[in-house]
């Protein structure tokens, strides 16, 4: 081979190798360093600028935007797949609950308390404690040597009374004739001021054999018999409890209110009673003006009717008191209420079809009922389209994407 | 010393042929023991502990138990670091030790300083415990406990079976430290205590507690003779279990009223509850037909394995105990495997077993090609069995694990195996075709049968001895470039030490092959009926060869100048290139992990988790996706409940429909995720997530860290960081850990309202921690079983702020005092979780790369925070994970690799007695890096530390290439011929030999190269670099070395004239 050629071929082929592999180098360099993807739905794309400086972050304020207002924009997909649901809330008179441990009592305006009129010993029961009994139903007999005495000068006194009655007034003088009707009407007085019934004492006239002494008190009303503190052959004070009879058709509820809670109850007022997770509906009858001197409570009684029977003295309960507002109140469930990274409270808003906006919000007070608890809020107009559920991922979506720097 | 060796060997030949029988039976019956393991464990020495602090706000727990701890675990010895965490209800820090100090050395350590760590801490918050002992491999298996629909267990009765039934049988099963549960509900006999009846009663939450615990014990009396006998006195009052024991706790009295008995029942409801979750576990799957269906919760076990156990063998444990496991459940209920690092094990291993087959059949075909001698070609290819076994049976008798780096380095290594054989036989061959020629002319030159002559066992041990010195120093050369090597700290150590201890014992095993057996062979093989050597493929090269080693002996000056343009131009892409620590490794399972926003409740992600499920369920390649939401029983991951790890089960890559890798199939589910509004996805893998957690404490791959005391100076500086970190190009999945954002409810007494009723605040500390959080009053026994009685309030009176207002505190005077009128209740924002590394608090910031190397996307954040960025003083900014692991890797190899250099040289210089010459053959290093940098730059490759491994393999491998020329050389200088004549002859005589080496070296290595499966990505820049230099070192050493050897070798030529 000619060596002139070869040398030329060598130089040729020489620089045919290096100068492509020097072309390739540096434009590949070039390309690596230049490299910027800018594809909006390709969030780990990002743009090196050289006077970056962090955005400020501002949670409340926004930017506007020359496309879209300041707010989180989802899609119909993301609204579905988070659950959002957002409705128009008007401003009302909304309920509010305050909340007292109660407890469940008799009606001590349809409680009777049988107890002796004078020291007797009891003969015998006739009826037990938790006996729903009827009027005049005999509840016990009892003997009093007081009762004996007063029964014996009845019927001596009745039996005057009988014999001058018969007489004619040529016979007895006026003056005995009154003496002996007043003897006869003070015994019959003072037996039934012992408790004796008219039919009692009728028997005492009629029967001539029937033992003195003993008395039986019958119900004055019907009840629930719900305490017999006595046995048979006791002897119990004159005024010493017996039975205690109470009509179960309504109970005294007494709640136990915090002093310092402020809250006007007049008489009438609704509240809710749960006992054992059932629910009444009691009424405001009284409140006591002074505050317990154990408890350090302030007692409000409300009525309850028991119709059915289910709640009995003793029990206890809790009460909701329900206070309608006066003026109307813009409230919300608490699920729509987020915070803000500064700490403030804020409720997000539909301006536009899936466009969010968040709004700065007070809370006022609790309201609602155990079912659907609801935030009293103030620094928004009524009537507003408000996030009632899912703002949650509103707001976490705003947290997520505030640091966007493809803010352009 | 190698003559006689040599002499030795040939002798004694049936001796050695014995011996080598020998050493394969034994290998046949000791290989089979090896552990078995995917990867290299990484994690570095670390202990855990753990302390519940059951309602403790963060801010509680960093103070009152978190410091504590750390304070006393700093005086240890050999402690480099000490992490911590502090969130709700939980203490978690990471004691780590140095490199090297002994994990149960460490764990005694950490024990014994914990006895008085625990006396810091105040009573009743909680009591520390020292983790599992585990790594991040150590999650080996998980499995699910399902239970038919019609079966009438529900996820109370599914957590117990795996509590006390299936925990206990999968725990002796050596390898596993523990078995954690995640999901299901713990039983608990919960006392719902109704705080009006209380109230009313006149009693406290502490007497209903006093009377429980007073009505449940057993005690014993020791003993009573009876007659002859005795008798063990027991008192038996353990509550009963199941409904008579909710029955039992109803009618225990709390206190007699005018002869009424108050019994517990009168205040509280006793029923079946579940224990306050952190955590819960849901799952979705494709069923037979492949369609969609949602388990809705699921009942999870995983398995931990005990540091250092063979995982192979642990999985095999746990697979044995199956059929007891069924056994042992009820009908209706079963056992799933769901995850299992065995099928990991497989793969890796199958990627490198399918790499080392197809190695050897190319360097069948090489050998073939060039020697064409079948029996030549054996000889050469029996040091690669017998190497490799060698290699296997000494790892397994030192305790190494077979996983994808030692094994690998054989794959890599399977090349360089055969090279002191190839020189050994091409001589043996050599000579005999020499010998065979000679006596061919002198005895019968029309002979026609010529070809047929019997070899003397003097020749054999002259070609033997002309090359035992070089192979030796070869070989010593391979094993030189490797030493540096264990000089290597932490990730990098753990990853290639393996590599490099199989490589040196294989390279070792292959050199006592080429210096004892293939002689011995040799004489044996070649004894009889040898052929001459036909014309073979060496010869179309060596004729290519001599015209164009002619042609640049005479223009010396463009070779040259060709070769310092390449140099140039590699030096000037080397700075261009990207650098990495090492590149990702594929696993097969994508772990995703979903953030909420940190108030978020477990039921708000309970909720979306299916919805998240049946989003990639909608994906073809997806089979199941399982959620962990929050986190296990103490001993796991400490997660937060906003916070779901979702491991996706993939079908093979093979039958993928949407994508065709995996980070594309993940582009499209990310974009398909971001329908869901609110939440933070981020992509990774199983181990690999926990393996950067554990190093680094964050689940990605750069951790900025920001240092300081105040939280909210962290978070608003935190904050800003994040925002430069998400502009710089070549950043993914940036976010800044939770640090504020966590909803609490902050009851703080007003003092002087409660000493006018005359309570104290821990009155109302009481209430809130016992009332409103629950407390525990003793346990109902059952067998095996324990389940905690809990004594709370009724949801109703604790369900909101107001409610927890209405609460009555007693006063001592009796008088009924409303909470909200002696304590503020307000709701704040506080901390989610306090991190704090050696002392410090801190907060992360954490990223991973993608599109760009490490290396210069960790410079611009840097550059950007210097420049935007101004921080109060005593706040400071570090940047670590795999970074920080990259740049120790950097620093080490920038010392290493020069050391190596020097290594060699020393060698070279031992061997050749002329630095000249060392210098020569030197010049094969920037050769064989011309290759490399290529190689790398053109396949979109980085720097890193396998690529930086491979470079110190090619210098030790290129060398050689320069040895054997330049020996050639040497010899026939020596001989008298001129420098031009032994320069050109003897390179032309080797060129064989170095052709046979480099593509043998290099053409085992293209399977690696090549290869798809699990783990090859390690080993890919490694394999590339190597094939590349050795591409271009072979190229030009066949040029360049002879071409200065006159000017490198004057001593040589002086002392030996022509």
């Amino acid at each position: 081979m000619n060596n002139k050629f070869a040398n030329g071929l060598c130089r040729v082929l020489t620089l045919s190798i290096v100068l492509p592999i020097v072309c390739a180098i540096v434009p590949a360099v070039s390309v690596a360093q230049d490299e910027h993807q800018h594809d909006h739905n390709d969030h780990a794309v990002k743009k090196e600028t050289k006077s970056t400086t962090p955005k400020e972050v501002n949670y409340t304020e926004s930017t506007p935007d020359e496309h879209e207002e300041a707010g989180v924009k989802l899609s119909s997909e993301q609204i579905t797949l988070a659950e959002i649901k957002s409705e128009v809330v008007i401003a009302k008179h909304q309920n509010s609950r305050v909340y007292a441990p109660a407890e469940l009592k008799a009606n001590g305006y349809t409680t009777y308390v049988v107890s002796p009129r004078v020291d007797s010993v009891v003969i015998k029961r006739h009826i037990s404690l938790g006996e729903h009994v009827s009027l005049n139903q005999p509840l016990v007999t009892l003997f009093s040597e007081v009762i004996a005495q007063e029964q014996a000068d009845y019927r001596i006194n009745f039996a005057e009374y009988n014999r001058v009655n018969k007489l004619s007034t040529q016979v007895v003088s006026e003056k005995y004739a009154s003496d002996v009707k007043t003897r006869y009407e003070a015994s019959t007085a003072r037996l039934k001021a012992f408790g004796l019934t008219d039919k009692a004492i009728k028997q005492l006239s009629a029967k001539k054999d029937s033992p003195l002494g003993e008395y039986t008190l019958e119900a004055q009303q019907t009840g629930l018999v719900l305490s017999d503190e006595f046995q048979q052959g006791q002897r119990m004070e004159a005024g010493q409890s017996l039975v205690v009879l109470a009509d179960e058709s309504s109970l005294w509820v007494e709640a136990s209110l915090s002093p310092n809670t402020k809250l006007l109850l007049s008489a009438g007022t609704e509240a809710e009673l749960v006992v054992n997770n059932a629910i009444f509906t009691a009424q405001v009858i009284q409140e006591t003006h002074t505050i317990d001197p154990k408890t350090r409570t302030r007692i409000v009684r409300l009525l309850v009717k028991n119709n059915n029977h289910q709640l009995h003295s003793g029990m206890f309960g809790d009460v909701y008191f329900n206070t309608l507002s006066q003026e109307p109140i813009l409230a919300v469930p608490e699920s729509a209420l987020m915070r803000s990274p500064d700490g403030d409270w804020v409720v997000f808003i539909e301006e536009k079809p899936q466009l969010f906006v968040a709004k700065e919000v007070e809370l006022g007070r609790s309201l609602g009922d155990s079912t659907q608890p609801l935030r009293e809020i103030i620094g928004i107009a009524s009537g507003q389209k408000i996030v009632t559920q899912g703002a949650f991922f509103i707001a976490s979506e705003q947290a997520k994407g505030g640091f966007d720097p493809h803010n352009h | 010393m190698f003559n006689r060796m040599i002499d030795w060997a040939i002798a004694h030949r049936f001796l050695v042929l014995i011996a080598l029988g020998s050493l394969m039976l034994a290998a046949y019956f000791v290989i089979p023991k090896l552990n078995l393991d995917a990867f290299p464990d990484v994690t570095n020495v670390q202990v855990s502990i753990n302390t519940e602090a059951p309602g403790l706000a963060s801010e509680e727990v960093e103070k009152l138990i978190t410091f504590p701890i750390e304070a006393v675990m700093y005086a240890l010895p050999n402690v480099e670091e000490v992490r911590s965490i502090s969130k709700t209800g939980l203490s978690g820090i990471s004691v780590v030790f140095k490199e090297g100090t002994d994990i149960y050395f460490a764990r005694q350590l950490v024990f014994e300083r914990l006895q008085s760590a625990k006396e810091l801490i105040p009573d009743s918050v909680g009591t520390p415990e020292i983790g599992p002992n585990t790594s991040g491999l150590g999650q080996v298996y998980q499995y699910l406990l399902i239970a038919d629909q019609d079966s009438g267990f529900n996820s109370m009765d599914l957590r117990s079976l795996n509590d006390w039934v299936v925990k206990l049988l999968l725990m002796p099963v050596d390898g596993i430290t523990e078995v954690l549960s995640f999901g299901g509900e713990v039983r608990q006999y919960q006392v719902v205590v109704n705080p009006s009846k209380l109230l009313a009663y006149e009693l406290s939450q502490q007497d209903v507690v006093d009377a429980i615990e007073d009505n449940n014990t057993n005690v014993g009396g020791w003993y009573m003779n009876r007659g002859q006998e005795q008798l063990v006195i027991r008192g038996t009052g353990w509550l009963s279990a199941n409904k008579k024991g909710l029955a039992e706790i109803g009618q225990i009295p709390l206190k007699s009223i005018d002869g009424i008995v108050v019994k517990v029942s009168d205040v509280a409801r006793i029923e079946f509850g579940s224990e306050i979750r952190q955590g819960a576990v849901t799952m979705s799957q494709r069923d037979v037909q492949g369609n969609i269906e949602s388990l809705g919760e699921v009942m999870s076990g995983v398995v931990l394995k005990r540091m250092g156990a063979n995982t192979k063998n642990t999985i095999d444990g746990i697979e044995e105990k199956r059929q007891l496991i069924d056994q042992a459940l009820p009908k209706g209920v079963s056992f799933k495997p769901l995850y299992n690092q065995a099928m990991l094990i497989e793969q890796a291993i199958k990627t490198v077993s399918d790499a080392l087959v197809l190695a050897f059949v190319f360097i069948v075909v090489i050998l073939l090609l060039f020697l064409m001698d079948l029996k030549a070609t054996v000889l050469v290819l029996i040091s690669i069995p017998i190497s490799i076994a060698i290699a296997l049976m000494t790892m397994s008798l030192l305790g190494l694990s077979a996983n994808l780096m030692s094994l690998g380095g054989i794959a890599v290594a399977i090349g360089m195996l055969v090279d002191g054989s190839v020189v050994m036989v091409d001589n043996i061959v050599k000579h005999l075709t020499e010998q065979a020629d000679a006596e061919k002319t002198v005895t019968d030159p029309s002979a026609k049968k010529a070809d047929e002559f019997k070899p003397s066992i003097s020749l054999f041990q002259i070609a033997c001895k002309e090359v035992a010195k070089p192979i030796f120093f070869a070989a010593m050369i391979i094993l030189v470039v490797f030493t540096p090597m264990f000089t290597f700290e932490g990730v990098e150590a753990k990853l290639f030490q393996p590599m490099a201890v199989s490589i040196m014992i294989a390279i070792i095993a292959s050199v006592m092959v080429a210096l004892f057996v293939v002689p011995a062979l040799a004489t044996i093989l070649f004894n009889k009926n040898i052929a001459l050597p036909k014309k073979s493929i060496i010869s179309v090269f060596e004729k290519a060869y001599a015209k164009s080693l002619n042609w640049s002996l005479l223009h010396k000056k463009w070779v040259l100048t060709f070769t310092v343009i390449l140099v140039v131009i590699t030096l000037v892409i080397i700075p261009r290139m990207g650098t990495e620590f090492v590149p990702e490794l594929e696993e097969g399972t994508i772990n995703l992990r979903v953030t909420f926003s940190p108030s978020s409740s477990l039921d708000t992600v309970l909720k979306t988790a299916p919805k998240i499920e049946a989003i990639l369920l909608a994906f073809p390649e997806v089979n199941y996706a399982l959620s962990r939401i929050g986190r296990p029983e103490i001993g796991g991951d400490p997660e937060p409940v906003n916070n779901i790890e979702i491991y996706i089960g993939l079908k093979p890559i093979s039958e993928w429909e949407s994508a065709s890798n995996r980070m594309a199939l993940q582009q499209l589910m990310e974009v398909k995720l971001e329908q869901h509004p609110g939440l933070l996805f981020n992509f990774s893998q199983p181990i690999a997530n926990r393996v950067d957690e554990l190093l680094s404490g964050v689940k990605a791959q750069l951790a900025i860290k920001l240092f300081g005391s105040d939280l909210a100076v962290l978070a608003s500086k935190g904050q800003e960081i994040e925002t430069l970190v998400k502009s710089v190009e070549g950043t993914k999945d940036v976010a800044m850990e939770q640090i504020v954002g966590e909803s609490q409810l902050v009851i703080s007494p007003k003092r002087q309202q409660l000493s006018r009723y005359g309570l104290s605040v821990n009155d109302v500390m009481s209430l809130v921690k016992n009332g409103v959080g629950g407390q525990v009053a003793g346990q109902v026994i059952n067998g095996n079983e324990r389940f905690d009685i809990y004594v709370r309030l009724d949801k109703a009176f604790r369900k909101n702020q107001e409610s927890l207002a209405e609460l009555r505190l007693q006063s001592p005077s009796g008088a009924w005092v409303r909470l909200g009128d002696v304590a503020t209740i307000n709701i704040e924002s506080g901390p989610p979780q306090i991190r704090r590394d050696d002392v410090q608090r801190r907060v992360v910031i954490q990223a991973n790369v993608q599109g760009r190397d490490m290396g210069s996307v960790v410079k611009d954040i840097n550059t950007q925070i210097k420049r935007n960025i101004k921080l109060p003083v005593g706040y400071s900014v570090a940047i670590g994970g795999q970074f920080e692991s990259q740049q120790r890797a950097q620093n080490r190899l920038m010392l290493v690799v020069p050391v190596s250099l020097a290594l060699i040289a020393l060698l070279l210089y031992f061997s050749f007695g002329s630095v000249g010459q060392v210098g020569l053959i030197l010049l094969n290093v920037p050769l064989a890096i011309i290759g490399g940098v290529f190689s790398l730059y053109f396949s979109g490759q980085y720097l890193s530390v396998p690529s930086a491994v491979g470079f110190i393999t090619l210098f030790g491998v290129a060398v050689l290439n320069g040895v054997v020329m330049v020996e050639s050389i040497n010899r026939r200088v020596k001989s008298g011929e001129s420098a031009e004549e032994a320069t050109r002859f003897g390179a032309i005589s080797r060129l064989r030999p170095v052709l046979m080496t480099a593509f043998t070296s290099a053409l085992g290595l293209i399977p690696m190269l090549l290869s798809q499966g699990i783990g090859a990505e390690i080993q890919k820049p490694l394999a590339t670099v190597i094939v590349g230099g050795l591409f271009s070192a072979t190229f030009l050493t066949l040029f360049i070395i002879p071409l200065l050897y006159k000017g490198f070798s004057k001593q040589m030529l002086l002392n030996n004239p022509s």
